[in-house]
């Protein structure tokens, strides 16, 4: 084979490899659910070594992340940007921060600004309760779906909470499951369910436990997540 | 158009299709946290019998189940559509 067939055959299967990329579908609906469990991933925040200068990394990284993505939607919101990079947005999304940028928010408040106690079971419900409670609205009724939702949501707080007093444990999922329904139930045209159902639980625990602290009482479990290298 | 020509549309087109992009790190990302999650607990937990790593566990099976619940479901979808030239 000479080297121009040679070359003939390498640009026929690029062809045919951009072909079969471009024919690649994605279900939007399925993305968006994925899209949830993923932001899981960023629980890895609390793993980092506990080291100088990863703990001024943990502070900047995230707000930096935060304003270069209000930066984009600031851009698509103005129409600078093509919303055609965004995938799977909904129609309401056209006209107002999309979602993914009050989940980021709502993270980055989280890990930063609340114990890890607490902020842990509300990135939970935001990640896997509120995809579950869509699925379960289209399958089930609407009362039976948040019902489900509540118990999920208990069941993460449990966990969590789990080496605390019995009496504070139950106090704790009732509040956590109550507080991420009510986020998720709320609809409201400038707040994304997204940011509620991470922060009205997260709000009411917080309160909650610094409220027991006036009684000097420490109702906090010890920390769930331990930075990699030895507690 | 010509050859080289419709290929830098193509790219073009490509590069625009974040999703393309995103859904390996989407499926891919919460496991591997949950496998090191895992592996963690039970490397500090079990062979130094710390039992405060269990927690670790917990979280590891919990992100690892609920990733595949809705992970599974998404690479199922994501298919190659036939289009005519």
């Amino acid at each position: 084979m000479d080297q121009k067939q040679l070359k003939e055959r390498v640009e026929n299967y690029q062809d045919e490899i951009l072909e079969r990329l471009l024919s690649i579908e994605v279900d939007a609906h399925w993305f968006r659910r994925a899209f949830h469990a993923f932001a899981s991933s960023f629980l890895i925040f609390y793993l980092l070594p506990d080291v100088p200068w990863i703990n001024i990394a943990k502070l900047v990284v995230p707000i930096a992340i935060l304003v270069v993505v209000g930066i984009i939607e600031c851009r698509r919101l103005g129409g600078t940007l093509d919303r055609q990079y965004f995938f799977g947005l909904r129609t309401y999304e056209h006209h107002r921060p999309a979602s993914y940028f009050y989940f980021g928010a709502g993270l980055i408040i989280l890990l930063l600004a609340f114990p890890q106690q607490i902020a842990v079971p509300c990135i939970l419900c935001a990640c896997f309760v509120d995809p579950a409670i869509g699925e379960f609205r289209y399958r089930l009724k609407k009362k039976t779906a948040y019902l489900l939702g509540f118990l999920l949501s208990a069941g993460f707080f449990l966990g969590i909470w789990y080496h605390a007093q019995p009496w504070v444990v139950f106090c704790v999922c009732l509040i956590g499951a109550s507080g991420a329904v009510l986020g998720e139930r709320v609809k409201f045209r400038w707040l994304d369910d997204d940011l509620l159902i991470q922060l009205v639980p997260a709000i009411l625990l917080l309160i909650f436990w610094l409220g027991l602290s006036f009684f000097h009482l420490n109702i906090l479990p010890p920390p769930l997540i331990h930075p990699l290298g030895g507690v | 158009m010509n050859r080289k020509e419709i290929r830098q549309a193509q790219i073009l087109i490509l590069s625009r299709r974040l999703e393309l992009w995103l859904t390996p790190i989407l499926v891919i990302a919460p496991i591997a946290f949950a496998l090191l999650l895992l592996v963690e607990s039970l490397t500090q937990g079990i062979t130094k019998g710390a039992p405060l790593y269990e927690g670790e566990f917990l979280l590891g099976c919990i992100i690892l189940a609920g990733t595949l619940i809705f992970g599974v479901p998404f690479v199922r979808t994501v298919h190659f559509h036939r289009r005519e030239k």
